[in-house]
């Protein structure tokens, strides 16, 4: 189809994208459609709607999310930057117009209305935010004055700061997720490293104290009998290993947002424990094959930015599916590629292409680096240590 | 360079040296791209152990079919609602496919239409209240549960929107009113508010089917002789009880009047009520039965034993007098057939309150029966249980009881001398009911010779209750009942407790009849020995068949053996032998 000789974009792009990942993502949004096609008639009876209603819109997502991911990735790591800092610049603008002018949803203003669609700027959010924070953080690491990691946590602290007032907790801990993860990547002293460790559990308490709905769903998490949860629970025991087959579940009838915060539990129902084992392989596949690229590129930047990304679809898929199982308290969180939403689906598809993108082969990259790393340098460093060692 | 010299610099090298630990300085770029490699790897192995998790406890969920159970909400409609069957296994409840009427209003265009087209095709709605229904501001409203497949088809034909249809169960009693107290009702939401259907819920929900020890043909034999009488005498209810003393097994037990339980609604209290096993009734002379078998039991009293019954017994306030007076003293078997008041008080004075009271507790009269319903009654005891609550108790006043308390205390003083608790449910082979031994065997074969005397001596009382060849023994009772302040002569509760057949003693029936008026046929009489007595002598002949007994000579050998033949009734020395 391609000759590997061909130096056109497309050309280039072929022989040098990482064909695992794109598969990856491909496979989810096929399972995802069926999926939504299975849980999307009951919601949309439940709540009045032509019963084809999520069905189709899902099936209208996926060609913009998929243009948008097979565009980023084409994109050199320079541009991406660049645009991620435009976009992201952007998105924040978004977000305070949603908070000042947005439609409230389930008590919460994180929608604006764009061309007749309902959007969620804060998806967006995610992975421009990771794009422009291990920019900073590299350049505070390869740089020679530049406190990168100053910028990058106050971007932060103006985004969970956005995110608070939305209110937005899934979302912001998915973004001091990303950033902590940067920090630790990116060299932040063990003791630091322990620390926020340490404090993780004393911020979730003071979530509990301090937002309702935080302690309900704790509490019920605990004390068990959350209505939702037993659902999930019972849909798990219903499909057994094989599923009731297609369209053929229950539970789902009595699960609010099946469609998106509990699509797993009616995968779990009705294509069974072996296919939600498959769902859970391609993310786990997604998330080791991520970080390989990641490792084996040789920029500090791509090793951050791409890891970040990983780490954002893996944490957002994990707590998903253990909010599902019930070994975490119930947080709706869509299922990357999964999940019904225009929003969510478009994100994820940005996501991946910037992981495609960050992880392409390339020859010409490590001139990107100003510094250049490998067996060579690593060598004369260790011999001054040698030396300092021998002095 | 001076001590303080040196003190600052080391001062200074270790606050530097505290400083780097927290801010180090800035390794160089490919020291940090190492750091980088390690963490991203220690990520990986983190990441890998979280799906791992996730991915094991998919598999344990998905495999523990019991996690389906845990669920407190069952699912309407993945169950079937168990059915009760009888002691054979005929059907008592089952569950019949049903189709749901329902609308959602708010698609409803015109309302009047519709309520015009559906007024002829639905049961209980006219045009007038379904418009009133199909504008409620509500998504749901139910316009019929019980769809025939015809209207079904004609309602689907009028395409009207927003009328729906859902697969629904209606829980169906085939037998109608017999056993209807037992099985209890259910709410239109096929939960149990009554009877069996309550109390048996959980396993009923879990789809198990429920045995009960009623047998529906002696149901159905109870519920016509007594309410045959009840008829004849003008009662006001009435009430029975067959129950096999071996097992505890209830094999039929009829309240009345009773109701359909098919028709939710417009059932009134008093047919709802259980006269059986929540009704609470002093039962009069039948007590005298355990009167008896105490004061033998205790040794108080020996056989043959007389009692001056001459004069009335005045005790306190109280005066204690007989229906016939008689002149000369009575033996024990002649307190109990002529059903002397006196005689059975002065007995019950030499067993003494305590060692009653122990009794009465042995006999399960003091507390709620363990019955498998809702609807039991706990009897009313003295509160003080001195000599005249003692003289009081033993002909069967002062302490109120329920027919089956009854029937359950008689089956342990005529039987085999063990009480059984007493069950709705048929015994499963390998269950042992819980018997408690109450009385001595020689005890029980005397009570039940005078018993039987009862019946078959031509001045017992309950002559009306002989069914030839069966062997019947029992105790006419007639109370008068509390109404108000006080005892009403008029207001009779007619009883008749039977055992049968007395030599080979297995069943114990009790009969109750609420409120008899004296008829001209009684001569007036409204006593449990023409109310009562009938009943039992016509059920006894038609269910001794199918309970397998077959009747017998008296005077033969083997049956005369099994009884006390030297009781002496009456002056001539009459005795079981002699007719």
């Amino acid at each position: 189809m391609l000759d590997r000789t061909d130096r056109s974009l497309v050309g280039t792009w072929w022989w040098t994208v990482d064909k695992w990942l794109l598969a990856g993502a491909l496979i989810l949004m096929v399972l995802g459609a069926l999926l939504v096609m299975a849980a999307g008639p009951a919601v949309a009876n439940l709540i009045n709607l032509p019963s084809q209603h999520f069905m189709v819109r899902q099936l209208l997502y996926i060609m913009p999310s998929l243009a948008v991911m097979i565009t980023v990735s084409m994109l050199e790591p320079r541009p991406i930057r660049a645009l991620s800092l435009v976009g992201l610049a952007g998105v924040i603008g978004l977000m305070i117009m949603a908070i000042v002018a947005g439609s409230e949803i389930k008590g919460a203003t994180r929608w604006i209305t764009l061309f007749g669609f309902n959007l969620q700027p804060s998806e967006f959010a995610k992975p421009l935010f990771a794009i422009v924070s291990a920019w900073l953080l590299t350049l505070w690491r390869e740089g020679e004055d530049f406190p990168g990691w100053i910028y990058s946590t106050a971007l932060l602290a103006g985004l969970v700061t956005i995110l608070v007032l939305q209110p937005d907790i899934g979302m912001t801990a998915v973004i001091v997720l990303t950033w902590g993860f940067q920090m630790f990547l990116a060299g932040m002293p063990m003791l630091f490293v322990i620390g926020a460790v340490a404090v993780a559990p004393l911020a979730l308490y003071v979530a509990y104290l301090n937002l309702d709905h935080v302690t309900l769903r704790i509490n019920k998490f605990f004390e068990g009998g959350s209505w939702q949860v037993e659902r999930a629970r019972q849909s798990f025991a219903e499909g057994g290993i094989f599923g009731v087959g297609p369209g053929d579940g229950t539970v789902k009838l009595h699960l609010p947002d099946a469609h998106s915060d509990f699509i797993f539990a009616v995968a779990a129902e009705e294509y069974g424990a072996l296919a939600c084992l498959v769902l859970l392989g391609i993310y786990g596949f997604i998330v080791m094959r991520g970080f390989a690229r990641a490792l084996s590129d040789e920029g500090l930047f791509c090793l951050i930015a791409a890891s970040s990304l990983v780490m954002q679809i893996g944490v957002q898929a994990a707590i998903h599916m253990a909010s599902s199982v019930d070994l975490i308290p119930t947080k709706g969180m869509t299922l990357p590629f999964v999940s019904y939403g225009g929003s969510s689906l478009l994100a994820s598809g940005l996501t991946m292409g910037l992981l495609l993108a960050l992880t392409r082969r390339r020859n010409s990259w490590s001139t990107f680096s100003r510094y250049r790393t490998g067996s060579e340098t690593l060598s004369v460093d260790s011999t001054t240590e040698a030396k300092g060692a021998a002095r | 360079m001076t001590k303080t010299e040196i003190t600052q610099n080391r001062m200074k090298q270790s606050l530097l040296a505290a400083r780097s630990l927290v801010f180090p300085d800035r390794p160089d770029p490919a020291k940090s791209r190492r750091i980088a490699e390690g963490r991203l790897v220690a990520s990986c192995f983190i990441a890998l152990a979280v799906f791992i998790t996730i991915g094991v406890r998919i598999v344990t969920l998905a495999t523990a079919t019991e996690a389906a159970s845990v669920s407190p909400v069952p699912l309407a409609g993945t169950t079937e609602r168990g059915q009760i069957l009888d002691r054979r296994g005929r059907l008592m409840a089952t569950n019949l496919p049903m189709t749901v009427l329902h609308a959602d209003p708010s698609e409803i265009m015109d309302v009047t239409e519709a309520a015009l087209q559906l007024a002829p095709l639905i049961a209980h709605h006219d045009e007038a209240s379904l418009t009133r229904l199909l504008q409620k501001d509500a998504r749901y409203v139910e316009l019929d549960r019980k769809l025939t497949p015809e209207r079904h088809a004609a309602i689907l034909g009028l395409g009207i929107p927003g009328i729906n249809f859902r697969d629904g169960m209606l829980r169906a009693y085939p037998r109608g009113n017999a056993a209807a107290h037992i099985l209890g009702q259910v709410d239109t939401q096929n939960h149990g508010i009554a009877g069996v259907e309550k109390s048996m819920e959980a396993q009923l929900l879990a789809g198990n089917d429920v045995t009960l020890s009623i047998d529906i043909g002696m149901q159905a034999i109870l519920a016509k002789e007594i309410s045959s009488q009840i008829n004849d005498f003008e009662a006001i209810g009435g009430a029975g009880v067959l129950l096999d003393i071996r097992s505890g097994e209830i094999l039929a037990m009829v309240s009345l009047p009773d109701f359909n339980p098919n028709h939710l609604g417009k059932i009134s209290a008093d047919a709802r009520f259980n006269r059986a096993t929540k009704g609470l009734y002093e039962m009069g002379s039948t007590f005298k039965v355990l009167n008896t078998a105490i004061a033998l039991e205790t040794g108080a009293v020996r056989m043959g034993q007389t009692y001056d019954v001459a004069k009335p017994l005045r005790v306190a306030r109280f005066t204690i007098n007989d229906f016939h007076v008689y002149k000369r003293p009575l033996n024990i078997s002649e307190i109990l057939v002529y059903s002397s008041n006196i005689g059975s008080a002065k007995m019950a004075e030499a067993i003494g309150p305590q060692t009653q009271r122990l009794f009465m507790e042995k006999l399960g009269l003091l507390d709620h029966l363990p019955l498998e319903l809702p609807e039991i009654g706990r009897p009313l005891t003295p509160r003080q249980w001195k000599r005249i609550e003692t003289m009081t108790v033993s002909y069967g006043h002062g302490i109120s009881i329920s027919p089956v308390h009854l029937a359950s205390a008689v089956g342990a003083a005529s039987g085999d001398g063990l009480w059984v608790t007493p069950t709705l449910l048929k015994r499963q082979t390998g269950d042992n009911p819980i018997k408690t031994r109450v009385f001595s065997a020689e005890t029980t074969r005397n009570v039940r010779s005078m018993m039987r005397l009862v019946v078959s001596h031509p001045d017992g009382t309950g002559n009306f209750a002989e069914a030839p060849g069966y062997m019947v023994g029992g105790k006419t009772g007639t109370a008068e009942k509390i109404l108000g302040n006080g005892y009403d002569k008029k207001a009779n509760l007619a009883t008749f407790v039977a055992t049968f057949p007395v030599h080979d003693p297995r069943y114990v029936l009790a009969v109750m009849v609420d409120e008899p008026k004296g008829q001209k046929k009684s001569y007036g009489y409204a006593t449990g020995g023409w109310v009562a007595a009938p009943a039992v002598k016509r059920i006894v002949e038609q269910a001794a068949p199918l309970l397998g007994i077959l009747p017998v000579d008296e005077e033969s050998p083997e049956i005369r053996q099994k009884l006390r033949v030297d009781l002496q009734i009456g002056e001539e020395k009459k005795t079981l032998a002699t007719f």
